[in-house]
């Protein structure tokens, strides 16, 4: 998948521990259609710890509906990255995602980087009377 | 005072109604035709007429056709496609606003099995996965009737 563009400033340059290298997914979706990402996070640590993702979306609904992560954490090497892949339903508008990270600290998990992306919206009402016919040559 | 009567006359209704039975004969006969899959041999190839009314400022777009089973489950629309008939594809250039129509032909490959298909037409931006995404979409049911080889 090709990189979606970055519609925000990098809310933080990056963790402590972790850094949300790079979001990839649709530079555009249909509504109602299922839009695939994925997050890519390093650990900036020299040791292995747990990293974990989450997600929402912002597009002026409040509050702001969740990304799905099916695997949503996992232990990473001391410099080493992973990619924890997502999906959401697109709705009928662009979104912004918010993509967080978070590290291990023993007893929990402690919010660390953030990274927004956009996906804009392509409209079906952009198309209208679709009809497609079928004939022999 | 008496008068004379003049007969009614007697409306012969047989030619009308044979009129009216024969045209709607063949009207039933024509949409049965028109409804009737379009049959097929393994190495023919089928044109996918695509019209639509384009409203947005323009832009690069994928007409794409896959053939296989349209399905509704919980009133979802959900299309499976059957291989080597879920990639026929065209690329177009809308200019903006404007009634469009493409034809894109599809190749039905040797070797595919016969029996009837179901066809879904769909418009994808470029960036699109093609069968997961699409912007809009059109199904068939019915589309082909491939025939054995």
């Amino acid at each position: 998948m090709e990189p979606i563009r970055v519609a925000g400033p990098i809310v933080t340059g990056k963790g402590t521990y972790t850094e949300i290298t790079g979001i990839y997914g649709p530079a555009s979706a249909g509504a109602g259609t299922r839009v695939d990402i994925t997050a890519r996070i390093k650990n900036l640590y020299s040791g292995e710890i747990g990293i974990m993702v989450g997600g929402a979306l912002e597009y002026g609904v409040s509050p702001w509906p969740a990304i799905n992560f099916p695997t949503y954490w996992a232990n990473v090497a001391g410099g080493a990255s992973i990619d924890f892949a997502g999906y959401f339903t697109m709705p009928s508008s662009g979104v912004t995602l918010h993509i967080y990270s978070y590290y291990y600290g023993g007893d929990s998990w402690y919010f660390d980087d953030e990274r927004v992306s956009g996906i804009s919206m392509v409209s079906e009402a952009e198309f209208g009377n679709l009809m497609v016919t079928y004939a022999r040559v | 005072m008496a008068e004379t009567k003049t007969p009614e006359k007697k409306t012969d209704w047989l030619v009308p109604t044979a009129v009216v039975l024969g045209g709607a004969g063949i009207a039933a006969g024509l949409y049965f035709y028109m409804k009737k899959p379009q049959g097929v041999d393994p190495g023919d190839t089928i044109r996918a007429r695509f019209a639509f009314d384009y409203l947005g400022p323009g832009g690069s777009y994928i007409l794409l056709v896959r053939f296989g089973t349209y399905r509704v489950i919980l009133g979802i629309d959900g299309f499976d496609p059957v291989g080597g008939l879920d990639r026929f594809t065209r690329a177009v250039n809308l200019l903006g606003p404007d009634s469009y129509q493409f034809d894109l032909i599809c190749l039905i490959p040797a070797g595919t099995s016969a029996g009837t298909y179901d066809a879904e037409g769909s418009i994808l931006s470029p960036d699109m996965e093609l069968g997961q995404d699409w912007i809009t979409r059109h199904f068939t049911k019915q589309a082909i009737n491939v025939r054995k080889e």
